[in-house]
């Protein structure tokens, strides 16, 4: 009931922020024909979906507002993260150009630990190689790198979040080539990002990542459905210090379901990723395997078997309202402008897994073990997505968990949990 | 006609229980319990050996970080019983060390379900720091099994790590389910564990309010039904400690523990001359707390006995009874100790303590009772003849063990002291009990 209740009262808000958008927006058209007149004229204020400041070509300064309050319910009724309504992010930043060839943008979350997001200036004054440098996402893994406001689901596959290594400070090259039938990321990093490092664990050290995207069928013909089907691979690679410095296993409730583990030389992760949006639909699909040497590990300072932290994940979305899904969703007849906005079904299937692959020695939880005893975790998840308006989207969520090893899910001796979450999300 | 049909069912019914009889005399008897697979790793005829495996850089960092808890994994060898997947870590209070560090081995804290011997979840390696004869735990321990407290089994032990000798240690039992089985043929009560530490403020058995998160985790830490630690039976029996008239209060306090146990622990505890026990120098210590099954009843069970012996043969029977600020006093005994019955069963544990400890060890070829009181070299009491048989035992390992923070002169002079205690205590106690009883 008090979920209801707040979730009532935080629709409410977040539907009075886009009328007060929406009010601006209507000096929307006025404010382009302006622009187009006085595009050498100076600084200048415009309103065109979000508040900007321009000044011709010389510079352009957009600036963002993203917010994201989630409801939480839990089945069975959790003990640790408790039913609650919570502000899952609360964001400001600025982004845009200056010069022509320089591409901005600084983004902060509201919060006191870690609130950098994505603070980063490109060049690209060739279109092929445009460079990049300061802290944004190492480029690995599909899910991952789709933003947080634009993802299909409100939580991200296992793999996205666990493995991925998401942001990080480096410098990388990127372009798109072959009449943008292949593009490519390349970088060095300070570490293998954030997801990486929590607690006392500081991740791996530097990290060279790259990722390559191509639309193989696009070069054969560009009518075909298939044309768009995007295939990527991705590797990253760096060395872990000795530690318990491993990559972790957490579910849904924020609970640990993979044991610590001792780790100490090369990390290395793999990708496969696809990648298919015809029309108002969408599949996607991705796999990633890490591994983690474990030099010197043993009970006898001997090398024991790699950790092996691999999953996969396919989705599929189908827009029942007809828009397209490739470049984002807009609605063609939002709330409030003869329409209800549009409507998107999700659902996806995701796995991940955590062991060392050594079946012949007896499988063991403790960190140092030869053979780790295996630990995953399956989820099916389901949504509903409602883009109201071209700022407001209000996501509906089930997941059910299920964990191979009830001794290590979030309730010792239960192997399945459900999460119900619903989002309501508003992006200047 | 009726009477020989009343007589002749007689003689039926005297028959069938004379049969019944000579086939209960003829059947076997009732089987034996079978054995004790613990009772070899806890044999303290023998000096034990336990061989510990571990990454060598976690042994530094266990040693480095003595005062965390933090686990490492770990093997462990005893005889030829092997167990992989076992978690060490240090443990201790004021005996934590970074040099020979006290270790809780757990069979259990990796593999949930794991038994060494089929039944210890956990054992304690205790390593004697705070005592340079590294006996007083051994012998209290002893003695107050004695006198009918379940009391934690335990033998020295040569611990090995990767293979060097680590010191002489003293494998403990641990107070847990197995132990309450054991001990108690139960184990699905309440186990509180008492835990002090040198930050906490001294307690003394306080009413701190009716709320039960006063009393548990801290200082009644949940070592059975963690989640649910109930510590309401608690709260309610230290507010009649606190609150419950003279006249109620022996009544009511039955309902939560036997105050007449109570008096003999801690008589026992006096005649062992603990500084650190339930009537501390630092307020009340090293005990835990066992609430029966389906009861508010709870009894108390010894733990860490490193400080006993530690009063000296000459330690007064009124230590911390009267001899402080009453604010410092234990609030249980002092309520206890103005009644005459459990004043009586207190002075009667000192007694039959002290006359445990100086009764000469029967033996096969001398069974007869002795009642000797004052100590005899040439007959020496039980006490007595414990601590030379545990001196013999350890002395060379002990001397050897490089890693002990004393001298091996400090040692035998601690053995020297055990030796007066064990010759005199005896006496004074008896000579303090009958003066006041005068």
């Amino acid at each position: 009931m008090v979920i209801v209740t707040r979730s009532l009262s935080a629709l409410a808000c977040l539907l009075l922020l886009p009328l007060a958008v929406l009010a601006q927006d209507g000096q929307n058209v006025q404010d382009k024909e302006k622009e187009k007149e006085g595009e050498s004229k100076g600084l200048r204020f415009v309103w065109n979906r979000r508040p900007s400041l321009r000044a011709g070509d010389l510079l352009r300064v957009d600036f963002r507002v993203k917010l994201q309050e989630d409801g939480l319910s839990f089945s069975p009724k959790s003990e640790a993260p408790e039913e609650s309504f919570v502000f899952a992010r609360r964001r400001i930043g600025i982004q845009g150009n200056f010069l022509k060839v320089f591409e901005y943008q600084v983004e902060r979350e509201l919060t006191r630990e870690s609130p950098w997001r994505d603070v980063f200036l490109n060049f690209r004054y060739f279109r092929d190689v445009q460079l990049q440098a300061g802290r944004f996402k190492v480029p690995f893994s599909l899910d991952q790198l789709t933003g947080e406001m634009d993802n299909d689901f409100i939580h991200r596959s296992r793999i996205g979040d666990l493995l991925a290594p998401g942001r990080d400070v480096g410098v990388m090259a990127h372009g798109r080539v072959l009449g943008r039938g292949l593009s490519y990321q390349g970088g060095v990093f300070r570490h293998d990002g954030d997801n990486s490092r929590f607690g006392h664990n500081p991740g791996a050290g530097r990290t060279v990542a790259g990722r390559i995207v191509v639309t193989p069928l696009r070069l054969v013909t560009k009518d075909s459905p298939l044309a768009d089907l995007e295939t990527g691979f991705a590797m990253t690679g760096g060395d872990v210090p000795e530690g318990l410095n491993a990559l972790r296993g957490v579910s849904i409730w924020d609970t640990r379901f993979s044991s610590d583990v001792y780790v100490k030389g090369r990390r290395l992760r793999t990708g496969v990723e696809e990648n298919w949006e015809p029309g108002p639909f969408s599949v996607k699909s991705e796999y990633v395997r890490v591994s983690d040497e474990r030099r010197e590990q043993g009970l006898l300072n001997d090398d024991l078997p790699k950790l092996l932290s691999r999953g996969w994940y396919v989705s599929a979305t189908w827009i029942v309202t007809g828009e397209k899904k490739a470049g984002g969703i807009e609605p063609s007849r939002p709330l409030f402008r003869h329409g209800a906005g549009a409507i998107e079904i999700a659902g996806r299937y995701d796995r991940i897994r955590f062991g060392s692959n050594a079946p012949a020695e007896e499988p063991e939880t403790n960190p140092r073990a030869v053979n780790l005893a295996e630990n995953g975790e399956g989820i099916w998840a389901a949504g509903v997505n409602w883009y109201v308006n071209h700022w407001v989207k209000i996501q509906v969520n089930s997941m059910r968990e299920a964990f191979e090893d009830i001794d290590r899910s979030p309730r010792p001796g239960r192997a399945r949990f459900w999460t119900h979450i619903v989002r309501f999300q508003f992006v200047l | 006609m009726r009477l020989r049909t009343l007589g002749g069912g007689f003689v039926l019914a005297c028959l069938v229980l004379l049969n019944a009889a000579r086939t209960a005399a003829q059947s076997p008897p009732a089987p034996e319990p079978p054995p004790d697979p613990t009772a070899g790793f806890f044999n303290d005829d023998v000096i034990q050996e336990v061989r510990l495996t571990l990454n060598s850089k976690d042994w530094t960092a266990l040693k480095t970080n003595f005062q965390s808890n933090t686990y490492y994994p770990c093997q462990f060898t005893w005889q030829s019983v092997t167990l992989k997947n076992i978690g060490i870590r240090s443990r201790g209070n004021g005996s934590r060390s970074g040099t020979k560090p006290g270790l809780r081995v757990d069979f259990d804290h990796y593999a949930p379900g794991q038994r060494f011997q089929t039944v210890l979840k956990s054992v304690v390696l205790r390593n004697n720091t705070q005592d340079a004869s590294m006996m007083h735990e051994r012998l209290a321990m002893k003695l107050l099994a004695l006198m009918g407290f379940p009391a934690p089994r335990e033998a020295f032990a040569k611990l090995y790590v990767n293979n060097t000798y680590a010191g002489l240690y003293t494998i403990v039992e641990s107070i847990d389910k197995p132990f309450l089985t054991r001990n108690l043929g139960q184990n699905d009560g309440f186990l509180y564990e008492y835990d002090y530490d040198f930050n906490d403020e001294p307690y003394h058995f306080e009413y701190r309010g009716s709320d039960p998160a006063l009393y548990s985790p801290k200082p009644f830490k949940p070592s059975t039904h963690e989640k649910d630690p109930d510590a309401k039976p608690i709260e309610a029996m230290i507010k009649i400690i606190n609150e419950a008239s003279d006249n109620d209060f022996v009544r009511r306090m039955s309902d939560y523990l036997d105050l007449k146990s109570f008096m003999t622990y801690v008589g026992v505890e006096n005649f062992l001359g603990e500084t650190d026990g339930m009537l501390g120098d630092w307020a009340i210590n090293n005990f835990y707390m066992y609430r029966v099954e389906h009861s508010t009843r709870s009894l108390l069970i010894p733990w860490d006995r490193s400080q006993s012996f530690t009063g000296g043969p000459g330690f007064s029977i009124w230590h911390n009874i009267f001899d402080i600020p009453a604010q410092s006093r234990n609030r249980l005994m002092d309520r206890a100790v103005k009644f005459t019955d459990l004043l009586d069963v207190y002075l009667d544990t000192l007694l039959k303590a002290a006359e445990l400890a100086s009764k000469p060890v029967e033996t096969e070829a001398d069974a007869a009772p002795s009642h000797t009181s004052a100590a005899d070299p040439q007959n020496p009491g039980w006490l007595e003849t414990e601590i030379l048989r545990e001196y013999q035992q350890i002395r060379a390992i002990a001397r050897a063990d490089s890693f002990k923070p004393y001298t091996n002169d400090e040692f035998e002079q601690a053995f020297e002291d055990l030796l007066k205690f064990a010759r005199e205590r005896s006496g004074f106690v008896k000579d303090e009990v009958h003066k006041f009883r005068r």
